[in-house]
């Protein structure tokens, strides 16, 4: 009977897996307010733009071997051992991520809701959790994101609704606009927004070939997707700045909790904080989610094992020690993931490798092109 | 099959015993009848082991010749009157010619033709039929001479009359409940399905208790594959006893470690018509008043027959309404327990307060003092349902007054659990199946231990593997979140809310049944039915 299902993850799936896996926590923490303080709605808007561009590029790479991911592909462009060498990294490289999201993300819930509680206890229950919905396979997570994206958009919405209408809305406090020039904002844009979020979106070249089977739909999906949380993002700036003030916004580490405070309608409604702490544990949850599937599936891949379910629990572990192992102390942790990781790790990763790729790729079929062009002459 | 089900049927099944059940099945009469009526009496005594509610009659009918029949029933299961009347039957007749050659075929052949009193006549050669009719309730005429005997149907089971249903209660449609008596169950849904179309495939499961197994569907609108493989999975039973469908069900299941049902039974006859109308499989059992429909998704299951009787504005709301009564009972608790142990400052400051001043004096945590309350109202509740009629209502009283009064008096817990806790157990009784209620009454448990641990971000972690432990349950290939997860436009009209039934064209998409339309709009035709 298993043939009545359809194994393959719808395109809404996908989208929704993509919002959730785009705003992550980038929303609760006011994606670039810290750094273009006003200008914020302007780098979010420039990112989205960004960020479009970047995943084009991972389209293309997608589109030319459909049903490869990018260790495939890697292999397939690069030759076995280089190719295989360098999806080793990239497997690495997600459960890297996954680790510092996770650090993030338990960050977050000790600094706003639990302070009594050990992060090595809430991040092994988030990585139980995660490991539980792999088990049923991306088809599991993807429509598990789609039930809550659902859920979302509804509590988003009528948050968004109720701040725009009983919370103190100051459209001045946009201004001034630019007021360092665009420096600040394209320093935003780049490196920082560039690889986070819209860069991490390369975890999902592994996931795409196991979509439904029309890779120009589900590649405009992943777009719609994209774009869909860069607006989101936006807004919720936007709402942060005029709601709250840009100086309280960017002292705070939680100004979308600030800003939701604020909303007070009457005596009854009140206190909708519950909804910044939902919002963080859905982000979280499926940006780890994300990042460890991608991980799984690509070493089944590499080492040509059939079921990937294998590599979870083995690599849940190795998410956890270096979650615990990665830095000595918080300041250390933010300052690596703001000036270390970006320049070293994501560029090269994100950008530098995807674009090596195809350059290479589009010089190789080129010749391929012309030696059997000459064959044909001779 | 799964891996984990072989492993258990390996771990559990005793290999000897297996040989020892099959070597006794085979022993199976598949002898014919003898020829001599002597010898057949004789046989049939000793293989009914002299019981004593077998009834064997030699009668000598005819004047020349004259031959000599045995007559055996069981009078526990034939109506006397019946019986007596065939018997009168075959003395009062007079032979007709005899047949030169075949003096005593003919005889037999006369007693098929002229005892018309009894339905259902049947010719016997075996002693496997024999025995099965007698035990079906049949007369069964043995010929001396002839190793042919005849049945007929005199059978009178003692039964229930068709009353109101007990546990599926509603305010509005029909009010007729099965009963215990396959034949009528069935005439029920015949009753309302006017249409050669309806299929009733029947089949006795259990080695003891040989219950007759109906399995009932509508041709040309089921989905052929689904009914294929629900006899695959009926003809997989491998049990010694069926008494209720409940047993059917947990052999049938596709998922067998849930808490969520993944099949419900049902005691109206309305409701499983309208499941077979939509292109369902019912399976009917003999000897009880419950019908299990399959494949059904978990809105379906939230829903209430008698949604589609009234107006859709007041079903829709009524289906809203079970949905959030539904997450009441979940979370209610939990989300208690959450608030007031992790996020205080969610609350507003002056219930914060109130709550504080009540709770001043209990010795327990919250989590302790929930789970407290909610372990008695579960005992009571049990209580309540097994006691004797005349004890119900002093049970009652007994437990609201200990439970609402006395322990808030004792400062064991504080009053605004006890509001907590009747709440959430109400809630779970609005949903109009019991399956439903026992799942949300065990995941309660697991939500607020979670939620003493965790507050609300294990609530919502939990519950993200729960959807996913739902979105990857399957009821006969049918995913169980249809049509959210996967998405069907068309089908969200009846699922959480229901849209007028003008407006429900079509058949639910995700059962894949044969005909999809159930409306079809022609103008200026007149409407017609195809069958």
């Amino acid at each position: 009977m298993r043939q009545h299902v359809t194994e393959k993850v719808q395109s809404y799936q996908l989208f929704s897996l993509v919002v959730f896996f785009e705003l992550g926590t980038t929303i609760v923490l006011g994606n670039g307010i810290h750094q273009a303080r006003q200008d914020a709605w302007l780098a979010n808007l420039l990112g989205v733009g960004v960020g479009l561009l970047l995943f084009l590029v991972y389209a293309r790479l997608y589109l030319r071997y459909p049903a490869l991911s990018l260790t495939g592909s890697l292999q397939k462009i690069c030759g076995k051992p280089v190719g295989w060498i360098l999806g080793l990294v990239y497997v690495e490289y997600f459960l890297y991520l996954a680790a510092r999201d996770l650090k993030d993300f338990t960050r977050l819930l000790q600094v706003g809701y639990f302070p009594l509680m050990p992060i090595a206890v809430t991040a092994s229950f988030m990585l139980l959790i995660v490991i539980y919905v792999l088990t049923k396979g991306l088809e599991g997570l993807a429509g598990t994101s789609f039930v809550f994206f659902i859920f979302f958009s509804v509590m988003f919405c009528t948050t968004d609704v109720l701040i725009l209408l009983f919370g103190e809305v100051k459209p001045e406090q946009l201004q001034p606009v630019l007021e360092n020039g665009w420096r600040p904002v394209f320093q935003t844009v780049f490196p920082l927004m560039l690889t986070f979020p819209y860069g991490e979106m390369i975890a999902f070249t592994m996931m795409l070939p196991f979509c439904r089977n029309q890779p120009r739909k589900n590649v405009k999906t992943a777009l719609w997707g994209i774009l869909v949380s860069g607006l989101v993002l936006t807004v919720t700036v936007i709402l942060d700045i005029v709601v709250s003030g840009v100086d309280i916004s960017a002292r705070s580490s939680f100004p979308y909790l600030i800003t939701i405070s604020q909303v007070e309608v009457g005596t009854f409604l009140q206190r909708l904080d519950v909804v910044t702490i939902l919002v963080l544990i859905m982000g979280g949850f499926f940006k780890i989610g994300v990042f460890l599937h991608a991980a799984v599936v690509g070493a089944a891949d590499l080492f040509g094992v059939h079921n990937p379910r294998k590599f979870l629990l083995p690599f849940a572990t190795v998410v956890l020690v270096t979650f615990l192992t990665m830095a000595e102390s918080l300041m250390e942790h933010i300052q690596i993931g703001l000036q270390i990781v970006p320049k070293y790790v994501h560029l090269p990763l994100q950008l530098g490798i995807p674009l090596l790729l195809l350059i290479v790729d589009g010089v190789k079929s080129r010749t391929k092109k012309q030696r059997s062009a000459g064959e044909n002459f001779s | 099959m799964p891996k984990y089900q072989k492993w258990f049927r390996r771990w559990f099944n005793n290999p000897k015993q297996q040989e020892d059940s099959q070597e006794k099945q085979s022993s199976v009469e598949l002898l014919p009848v003898y020829p001599s009526i002597q010898d057949n009496l004789t046989f049939l005594k000793n293989a009914f082991g002299h019981s004593s509610d077998l009834q064997i009659q030699e009668l000598t009918i005819g004047k020349s010749p004259t031959v000599r029949i045995g007559i055996a029933y069981i009078d526990s299961l034939v109506n006397a009157d019946k019986v007596m009347t065939l018997i009168k039957d075959l003395l009062g007749k007079e032979l007709t010619q005899p047949n030169e050659t075949h003096p005593h075929s003919h005889v037999r052949d006369w007693i098929k033709e002229n005892l018309t009193v009894v339905g259902d006549m049947k010719e016997i050669r075996d002693w496997n039929r024999v025995s099965k009719m007698l035990l079906s309730g049949h007369t069964v005429v043995f010929v001396d001479g002839t190793n042919q005997a005849v049945s007929g149907d005199t059978s009178s089971v003692e039964h229930r009359a068709v009353t109101e249903p007990k546990t599926q209660i509603a305010t509005k449609g029909p009010n007729e409940g099965f009963t215990e008596s396959l034949r009528t169950n069935i005439s029920l849904i015949r009753k309302r399905i006017k249409s050669p179309n309806l299929r009733v495939k029947k089949k006795p499961i259990g080695q003891v208790t040989r219950t007759d197994v109906a399995l009932l569907y509508m041709e040309g609108i089921a989905n052929p594959k689904v009914v294929k493989e629900v006899k695959k999975r009926l003809e997989n039973i491998n049990t010694d006893k069926i008494l209720d469908t409940g047993e059917i069900g947990e052999w049938i299941e596709d998922q067998k470690f849930t808490l969520f049902p993944t099949l419900v039974s049902y005691e109206r006859p309305d409701s499983i018509v309208s499941h077979l109308a939509e292109g369902r499989v019912a399976i009917l059992v003999d000897g009880t008043p419950y019908a299990i429909a399959v494949p059904v998704t978990f809105l379906k299951i939230l829903q209430s027959a008698e949604d589609y009787f009234m107006r859709y504005d007041l079903a829709s709301v009524l289906r809203l309404l079970r949905i959030v009564a539904f997450m009441i009972s979940l979370y209610g608790s939990a989300m208690y327990i959450a608030l007031t142990a992790f996020h205080q400052e969610m609350l507003p400051t002056s219930l914060l307060i109130s709550i504080g001043a009540q709770r001043q004096g209990v010795p327990f945590p919250v989590m302790v003092e929930a789970l407290l309350m909610e372990g008695t109202f579960e005992i009571l509740r049990e209580a309540a349902v097994r006691a004797p009629r005349a004890l119900g209502q002093p049970l009652a009283i007994m437990g609201a007054v200990v439970i609402g009064e006395t322990a808030v008096v004792a400062g064991l817990v504080s009053p605004i659990m006890v509001i907590v806790v009747a709440i959430t157990g109400i809630s779970s009784y609005v949903a109009p199946e019991a399956a439903v209620t026992i799942t949300s009454r065990i995941l309660r448990f697991g939500f607020m231990l979670i939620s003493g641990v965790f507050g609300l971000y294990g609530i919502l972690l939990v519950t993200i593997a729960m959807v996913a432990h739902m979105q990857s349950l399957r009821s006969f290939g049918v995913p169980y979140l249809a049509p959210i997860s996967p998405l069907v436009w068309s089908d969200l009209k009846d699922s959480v809310v229901r849209l007028p039934h003008w407006m429900l064209s079509n058949r639910p998409h995700e059962l894949k049944p044969q005909r999809l339309w159930r409306i079809k709009y022609k103008v200026g035709d007149r409407v017609e039915y195809d069958d």
